[in-house]
């Protein structure tokens, strides 16, 4: 048989590309992100605007210190304490037009042996929103190792509620860490205009544990913080309102592209509006959380009661039921909802406005508890679940009480209490899993079919051979992803053709050889166009430019493999 | 504040008459956390009686 020359240039840069992405795979920490956010490895820091850290060398006395600061006209602070031995250290404040210039000054001082600008540090993988610190609810259901996969970018989530403060004219309120939230489609049930502003508070509350601006030197977090919110009000400034307003703002989200609905609302009676409005939207994929209600006794509110929506019941600090909480059989899962009665510290800090009386109000944060609080961190976290591929409502629910941290009794907990890390995990080993368990079948047979083919020579059966190796092809970056995670280096490896492209061009001696890599590239192919429908590439935030351009390149690799090997036989 | 037995029964006739929900508004009505008679920014709770004399106080006198 004639023997193909290898093209031996493109060996070497097949190998070279094969080096580096395994070089990568090794140096490149596990969940580092292309988008600059880091993961739990250690510390990273923040200027702190105006502020100068000055070390003295050791002979140099205070007052010298002082007077030195003085004849700068700069005031400075003295760190240290009795039992702790600081060194000469001083904390400068400069104002900000004269920053570097004060800075170059300091640093020509011979007295001085180090001067650098303040820094705020802050763990790795926690935003540097400086309150998140008392964000004890996002702690408890393991928040940053979500965060290191995803943060709920191209979902949308509708938040039926009060309005939320989310754009700023005469008449509407922008909440101050809303600044970089995404939004759309705003409507007003109430007022029936597209103006949906809050006058209560209570739905930027909750918005804000859903998609509060993150990592952004302000305030608070968010749970799925690069998520869309889709602000609609139903409820007045008292705080109630109309059933046939809920079952509109439902159908309204529903049609509206939200993929998840927030209700922290409800009522003590079922409706067939509202249950034909939820019924209506989950059957449109819609995942639909709903407060399970604050009457501290057996009784889950509607529509949380509906089979179509998921009840959550609060829990405080230690995991434990509130006693402001509803229960029953009907509640699915338990997620933070604040306790004050254990100390002030223990509400649910969220940016809002709270309306003093009259046309008072107070942009700030502060500490609410409800069920109305548990039932966005478990949209949050459905948010994140659907960012990592999984879409049905139903698939939704599982992965979120498949991944809840068990707690009984069931009617009080439902599945257990919500934990983030783990529904992200979930959520990406089940979308592999669920996408790949068709394929992974298929495969097998096909390779079984390839084997009677092959020992057999019973050439009917190549068609399903060949089958197989597509299928192979299409799970193989699953497959990986599974073994190494989803944010290791080799997924990343996984999501690529280099490696059918270079069993293709470099190790297949016959036209039989090159036709089994290049249907093996060609299922790879496939699998990466899949990825650009669901933006869910290894170590790309979405579908940024680096994605656009790693799968692009891929799948014309993997196509080219495939032309060659299948399509342009010799 | 105390509401008597005889309040009590005068609203509950109240609510069955006029077909309203348990907290004395119309029927249909959706409340922020499902029930007006707890208060999310306090964690104040009120009694379900206090809330509905105090929307409605023609009801303390039996009217």
């Amino acid at each position: 048989m004639h023997k193909r020359r290898r093209p031996k240039h493109l060996r070497f840069w097949l190998w070279l590309a094969v080096v580096a992405i395994v070089a990568l795979a090794v140096a490149w920490p596990k969940g580092q992100r292309a988008d600059g956010f880091e993961p739990i490895l250690g510390l990273a820091d923040t200027l702190v605007p105006g502020e100068i850290v000055v070390d003295f060398r050791d002979n140099v006395d205070s007052p010298s210190a002082l007077s030195l600061f003085q004849s700068l006209g700069l005031n400075g602070l003295e760190l240290g304490s009795p039992s702790v031995n600081t060194g000469r250290l001083f904390i400068v404040k400069s104002p900000l037009a004269a920053f570097a210039s004060t800075l170059a000054r300091l640093r020509g001082d011979s007295r001085i042996e180090a001067v650098e600008p303040q820094r705020l540090f802050h763990a790795y993988g926690a935003p540097n929103d400086p309150r998140y610190s008392e964000q004890w609810n996002f702690k408890r259901i393991g928040m940053e190792k979500a965060w290191d996969v995803t943060r709920g970018k191209g979902v949308v989530v509708a938040v039926i509620d009060t309005g939320v403060a989310f754009e700023k004219d005469s008449k509407c309120y922008l909440a101050r860490d809303f600044g970089e939230t995404k939004f759309t489609d705003p409507y007003d049930f109430v007022s029936k205009d597209k103006h949906p502003t809050d006058d209560n508070g209570h739905g930027t509350h909750v918005a804000g544990t859903i998609a509060e601006s993150t990592n952004n030197g302000e305030g608070v977090a968010g749970i799925a913080y690069e998520a869309t919110i889709m602000p609609i009000k139903v409820l007045t400034r008292e705080g109630s309102g109309r059933m046939s307003d809920v079952a509109a703002g439902i159908r309204y989200a529903a049609d509206h592209g939200a993929d998840v609905i927030n209700m922290s609302l409800g009522a003590p009676f079922a409706d067939s509006v509202t249950r034909a409005a939820c019924k209506y939207a989950y059957d449109k994929g819609v995942v639909i959380v709903c407060a399970a209600g604050n009457s501290g006794r057996e009784g889950v509110g509607y529509p949380a009661a509906y089979p179509e929506c998921i009840a959550v019941s609060a829990v405080g600090p230690k995991g434990d039921l509130t006693p402001y909480s509803s229960w029953g059989k009907e509640v699915s899962i338990a997620a933070p909802g604040g306790d004050k009665s254990l100390g002030e510290e223990f509400g649910i800090l969220q940016n809002t406005y709270v309306w003093r009386g009259g046309e008072s109000q107070e942009d700030g944060y502060f500490g609410f508890q409800g069920t109305s609080m548990a039932s966005p961190h478990v949209a949050g976290v459905a948010a994140l679940i659907i960012s990592t591929g999984i879409h049905d409502p139903a698939e939704v629910k599982a992965v979120l009480e498949r991944s809840a941290s068990p707690k009984g009794p069931k009617a009080k907990y439902g599945a257990g209490e919500l934990n983030a890390a783990a529904a992200v995990a979930a959520g990406v080993a089940g979308a592999g899993g669920a996408k790949g368990k068709g394929w992974l079948i298929f495969a097998c047979a096909g390779i079984a079919a390839l084997a009677t083919a092959m020992f057999r020579r019973k050439d009917s059966l190549a068609p399903l051979a060949a089958g197989a190796a597509v299928a192979v092809g299409i799970i193989l970056p699953d497959i990986i992803q599974g073994m190494a995670g989803f944010g290791s280096g080799w997924n990343l490896l996984g999501h690529s053709a280099i490696v059918p492209a270079y069993l293709f061009f470099c190790e297949s001696d016959s036209a039989s050889e090159r036709k089994w890599y290049g249907l093996l590239a060609l299922g790879v192919g496939i699998h990466l166009v899949r990825d650009l429908f669901t933006a869910s590439v290894p170590f790309f935030s979405g579908l940024d430019l680096g994605a656009m351009a790693w799968l692009w390149a891929n799948i014309g690799v993997a196509g080219l493999a495939f032309l060659r090997g299948v399509a342009v036989r010799r | 504040m105390s509401v008597d037995e005889q309040t009590k029964k005068r609203v509950d006739k109240w609510i069955a008459d006029n077909r309203l929900n348990p907290y004395g508004d119309k029927n249909g009505t959706v409340y922020t956390g499902g029930t007006p008679l707890f208060n999310e920014v306090t964690g104040a709770t009120t009694d379900k009686y206090d809330y509905i004399l105090r929307r409605h106080p023609e009801l303390r006198n039996g009217k």
